[in-house]
């Protein structure tokens, strides 16, 4: 299935930035669930493509004059290829990902929570009841938590969002020694045709990422387009920059996504 | 060099010279109040105005005397006016700048702030305040030795003259107009009586300021105000002068590169032309008031520009 | 006489001035003669002198997990470490060749990782710790140099010989003391200068600067000391070594990131920085790319330096070739990379993951020093010989519970040098830090480097945030000393 997305996200500042600078990794990336046909990333100052130790696409984007808005802007045809199998292969070492983070450290609930679906096997049969566990006790509560909020709070507060339940699952699996990572990007819904910034986990089983979709229970991306890894969301997110000045911010997202469109 | 690193050591000489003009301030009026029929009470009080301390201070007490204040002025931590809160921060100042002052700077500073801690710890009272008055002078004078007499000549040593001259001149001028003031305010008093209260007024302030010898050379002994102001406002051979100030402070912008000082630079000559060229009958007619307090005004608003061009950092 | 149970080859502790005979031995032979000559009385005084300078000079430390922001004098000790001219050269060959070694594993680990395929450093160990940082895979540096400044940590056994206690890759902090320690000397007892051949040190900032701007290909590059700030324990030596070198010393909010440049705001306008000399931890070097909570750092930085756009001294990733864990293959590095023996010895080492070797760590706890891989600063250590009952059961907890957090060493006895003390001369433990400077140029030492000891009698812990002090350290520039005879 082709995407062709336009996707344009504008701050809008009350009082004028003085400076401002983010990190963007909004570049998706080939693989075998996806293959990029064209992507277009119109940023002011045209600032160049760079990558990080996670061989992601970044951009960082820089602006010290006084300013009061934003706007990037991204376009592109994605094709999403229908019958993988939700496993992807890299060049990326997975033994770093054994490695807990502050945001993704099992305490004692979550090492219970581990313990009780991980003790006898740790095969895609078990994490996917681990994985139906995690949202049976952090149901997708939209504004429940903040971007903050490590595993242990997030699980604490028994709510989430996909970034909550993303860290779940990489806690729990780190603790068990399986390496996972965090990987962000979007999710087309096809009846609204509505794309949607969205995280999910890989976990290495068997020399390959297996994908682990909490949020919406699935084993098999369909609809999920990759644009980053790392080992959480401060490493993997689309977006993450400082400001000085500016007052309230406030976001204005615009989206189009058409799915099987003639290409021309 | 450092914006930061500019503002640290403008910040520093402001400090240093703060604590040094209130130790003066303090000393002349504490030797005011051993004076009969002085104008000691107004004297104490004219002390918290002019270091903006009067609210602080009566928050926290009821009545007004010598050894009150002297606590309160030298070594209180909790008074943000005091000496101990000066020489703190100017140490603290100078402690982030170690590297762009010269050791023997450094050391007249830290030796001064550790010093002060036995003063401070024993109390400074009406019984030993002139030996601490002096031991203060002393130090604050091996501070600008040691400074004027070993650091280089770079815009380092240029930001702390405009933290020092813009310190100096706003104190001479607060000085004057409050002393002025309370000459002004009691026209009721004898004949005689004002005289002799206004000699001592002008005393305090010259001694406050180190001028009284210079006085008696240009003028003789006879106390006038309009000597006075001609003397600290319009002289430049007096080195707390509000011209020799000026002066020293256009110089030292004028040395320093860059396109941002350009507003800074303007007022400065403005300023510097208006009292070089002003004379005292000018100041007369408007009134030395509202001269004064206008000439006060001008020197807040060349520091923040100053401020605002070199020393704010992000 | 000083008495410590247990250990490795432990019968004795090798004095630096007197052997087991009781002679003074030959290379401090003119300084022994000088001190019998000096009453006690003047050491006080010139000891009390030395206190007195270097409180007005502010030469002092912040003590960590202090409120107050107290700030102590590191305690000086007037009498010299000696260190013979052959013996010198032995350690500075050995420092060089252990530095050049770790910087190739360094480039190796983020590049080919040779080391790990041939299995030779087991790849687990390296690329799980916490301290490899991914964001230095496939950045290529300057020179493929990495730690730029290092500090090897040495002590000497019994016997004498020297061991390699352990390797500062990441920001090792002293050299100030070093530098000051000898000024103090020479400024309280010149005489000791003209009569002793002692190489000098005073040279090492002009090194240390050398060194900086080798390390980027620009031309008259822009160097500056990046600190956190005054209330760091060693912002003095971020000051002094930045006043030593003639370059800024700035807090992250001094710089800036712009359009792949780092920036300083200075009183004339915007100036472009080459090179940092990182003071500042790692982990907050970029708030946009690490701890998200750092405020000492600047934003965007990591993406400046992953371009090449800036260098960092030392660089990011370091940590994991000076982890505790990984330095018992310290000698297979300089095996594998330089096909050379080992010039200097490493201390033997357990490492307690392993369970085989953790049951004889368990089993002879009140004989082993046990350290975390990832500490520092003689925090999280267990000195068996010297532990209370209940220190060893927490340690043995502790071991059980995460042994791989865990290394352990025998006790060894750290030499003994006459230090002045309450008591009047009396021997203290020392151990050495030499500082390395690697270049495209070369790697350079000054000769000696700072000798710490450890005040407290029988203590083993020299670090200044646990009551240790500091001494000269005097390299003769020849081991035959022309004898000088008195009238």
């Amino acid at each position: 299935m082709k995407l062709k997305i336009e996707h344009s996200t504008r701050y809008n500042y009350s009082l004028p930035l003085r400076s401002s600078i983010q990190y963007l990794r909004l570049v998706p990336r080939n693989d075998a669930s996806q293959h990029v046909i064209d992507w277009w990333l119109s940023l002011p100052g045209n600032p160049p493509p760079l990558t990080d130790g996670y061989g992601n696409v970044m951009h960082v984007l820089t602006l010290d004059r006084p300013h009061q808005q934003i706007l990037v802007e991204a376009r592109g045809i994605v094709e999403l290829n229908p019958n993988h199998d939700g496993r992807v292969h890299d060049d990326l070492d997975p033994r770093p990902f054994l490695r807990p983070t502050s945001l993704t450290t099992a305490d004692e609930p979550l090492i219970a929570l581990t313990e009780t679906y991980l003790s006898q096997s740790q095969d895609v049969t078990a994490l996917g009841k681990l994985q139906q566990a995690i949202l049976e006790k952090m149901p997708y509560i939209p504004g429940s938590t903040e971007v903050w909020h490590s595993a242990q709070e997030a699980f604490a507060l028994g709510s989430g969002v996909c970034q909550d339940h993303t860290h779940v699952m990489l806690a729990c699996a780190r603790y068990k020694g399986l390496p996972a990572r965090y990987v962000s990007g979007y999710i087309h819904v096809a009846d609204e045709g509505h794309l949607a910034s969205h995280a999910w986990a890989e976990i290495w089983l068997d020399g390959a990422w297996q994908t682990f979709d909490v949020t919406n229970q699935l084993l098999r991306p369909n609809q999920h387009i990759k644009l980053a890894v790392g080992m959480d969301y401060l490493e993997a997110c689309p977006i993450r920059g400082m400001r000085s000045g500016g007052g309230e911010e406030t976001l204005h997202v615009h989206v189009n996504v058409r799915a099987n469109f003639d290409s021309q | 060099m450092l914006s930061r690193t500019a503002s640290h050591l403008y910040w520093l000489a402001r400090y240093m010279e703060r604590a040094d003009n209130l130790a003066r301030l303090l000393d002349v009026s504490a030797r005011l109040t051993l004076l009969p029929r002085s104008a000691a009470h107004e004297g104490l009080t004219a002390i918290l105005g002019v270091s903006g301390a009067s609210s602080a201070y009566w928050s926290t007490r009821s009545t007004l005397n010598a050894d009150a204040l002297l606590n309160f002025m030298i070594g209180d931590v909790t008074n943000s006016s005091s000496i101990y809160h000066c020489l703190q921060s100017a140490r603290q100042n100078a402690h982030a700048v170690r590297g762009h002052i010269t050791s023997e700077t450094w050391e007249a500073i830290n030796t001064t702030w550790l010093e002060l801690q036995n003063w401070t710890d024993s109390g400074v009272t009406m019984r030993n305040a002139p030996e601490f008055f002096d031991w203060i002078k002393q130090r604050t004078h091996i501070y600008r030795g040691a400074l004027y007499g070993t650091v280089l000549r770079d815009d380092g040593f240029r930001f702390m003259r405009i933290g020092t001259c813009l310190e100096l001149a706003d104190n001479t001028l607060r000085l004057l107009d409050t002393k002025y003031q309370m000459i002004d305010l009691a026209p009721d008093a004898p004949k005689d009586d004002a005289t002799i209260r206004a000699d001592y007024l002008w005393q305090t302030l010259l001694q406050a300021l180190g001028a009284r010898e210079a006085y008696t050379q240009i003028y003789s002994y006879i106390l006038e105000a309009s000597n006075v102001i001609d003397l600290l406002v319009l002289r430049d051979d007096v080195p707390r002068s509000l011209l020799a100030c000026l002066d020293e402070l256009v110089q030292a912008l004028a040395e320093l590169e860059g396109p941002n000082g350009k507003p800074a630079k303007r007022l400065a000559g403005e300023f510097y032309s208006r009292v070089r060229y002003g004379d005292l009958d000018e100041i007369f007619t408007q009134g030395p008031h509202t001269w004064l307090t206008e000439a006060i005004d001008d020197v807040a608003t060349l520091a923040s520009r100053v401020q605002t061009a070199y020393l704010e950092v992000a | 006489m000083l008495h410590l149970a247990g250990g490795f080859t432990l019968k004795t502790i090798h004095n630096e001035m007197v052997t087991t005979e009781g002679q003074c031995r030959a290379h401090y032979r003119t300084y022994q003669r000088w001190l019998d000559d000096t009453p006690a009385e003047l050491l006080n005084r010139k000891r009390r002198e030395a206190d007195l300078l270097f409180h007005r000079a502010g030469i002092t430390f912040t003590v960590y997990g202090d409120d107050s922001g107290t700030e102590r004098l590191i305690p000086f000790d007037t009498i010299p470490r000696i260190i013979p001219a052959s013996e010198w050269s032995m350690l500075e060959a050995g420092c060089r060749q252990r530095v050049q070694a770790l910087n190739a594993f360094l480039n190796d680990i983020y590049h080919d990782q040779r080391i790990l395929t041939e299995n030779i450093v087991p790849a687990d160990q390296v690329l799980t710790n916490p301290q490899y940082q991914m964001a230095m895979r496939g950045v290529t540096l300057p020179h493929g140099i990495y730690s730029h400044i290092s500090g090897i940590d040495l002590i000497r056994d019994g016997d004498g010989s020297y061991y390699v206690l352990e390797d500062n890759l990441r920001i090792p902090s002293g050299v100030s003391y070093m530098l000051e320690n000898r000024r103090m000397m020479m400024r309280l007892f010149p005489e000791l200068f003209a009569t002793n051949h002692i190489a000098p040190v005073d040279h090492y900032p002009t090194l240390l600067l050398e060194t900086l701007r080798s390390s980027t290909p620009i031309d008259a590059p822009c160097v500056v000391v990046l600190t956190p700030g005054r209330y760091n324990s060693a912002y003095f030596e971020h000051a002094f070594l930045a006043q030593q070198m003639g370059v800024e010393l700035v807090e992250g909010q001094d710089l800036y990131v712009r359009n792949g440049r780092v920036y300083m705001r200075t009183t004339s306008g915007d100036q472009i920085v080459d090179v940092i000399y990182r003071r500042v931890d790692e982990a907050f070097i970029d708030p946009l790319a690490l701890d998200p909570d750092s405020l000492l750092g600047v934003p965007g930085l990591m993406s400046v330096y992953r371009e090449g756009g800036v260098v960092l001294a030392n660089a990011l990733g370091t940590g994991v070739a000076d982890d505790k864990s990984i330095y018992p293959y310290v000698p297979d590095m300089i095996r594998f990379y330089l096909d050379e023996t080992p010039i200097l010895n490493n201390v033997p080492t357990w490492q307690c993951r392993d369970p085989l070797q953790l049951s004889h760590v368990l089993a002879n706890l009140e004989d082993m020093v046990v350290k975390e891989t990832n500490g520092s600063g003689g925090y999280g250590m267990l000195v068996g010989p010297m532990a209370s009952k209940e220190q060893l059961d927490t340690f043995r907890a502790k071991l059980t519970a995460q042994p791989s957090a865990y290394i352990a060493q025998p006790t060894l006895a750290l030499s003994a040098c006459p230090t002045f003390v309450e008591s009047g001369v009396a021997p203290r433990h020392i151990d050495l830090r030499p500082y390395v400077l690697c270049s495209p140029n070369g790697i350079r030492l000054v000769p000696g480097g700072l000798t710490r000891v450890a005040l407290t009698e029988g203590s083993l812990v020299v670090n200044s945030s646990q009551g240790g002090g500091t001494k000269d350290t005097w390299v003769l520039e020849d081991d035959t000393l022309p004898q000088q005879e008195g009238p």
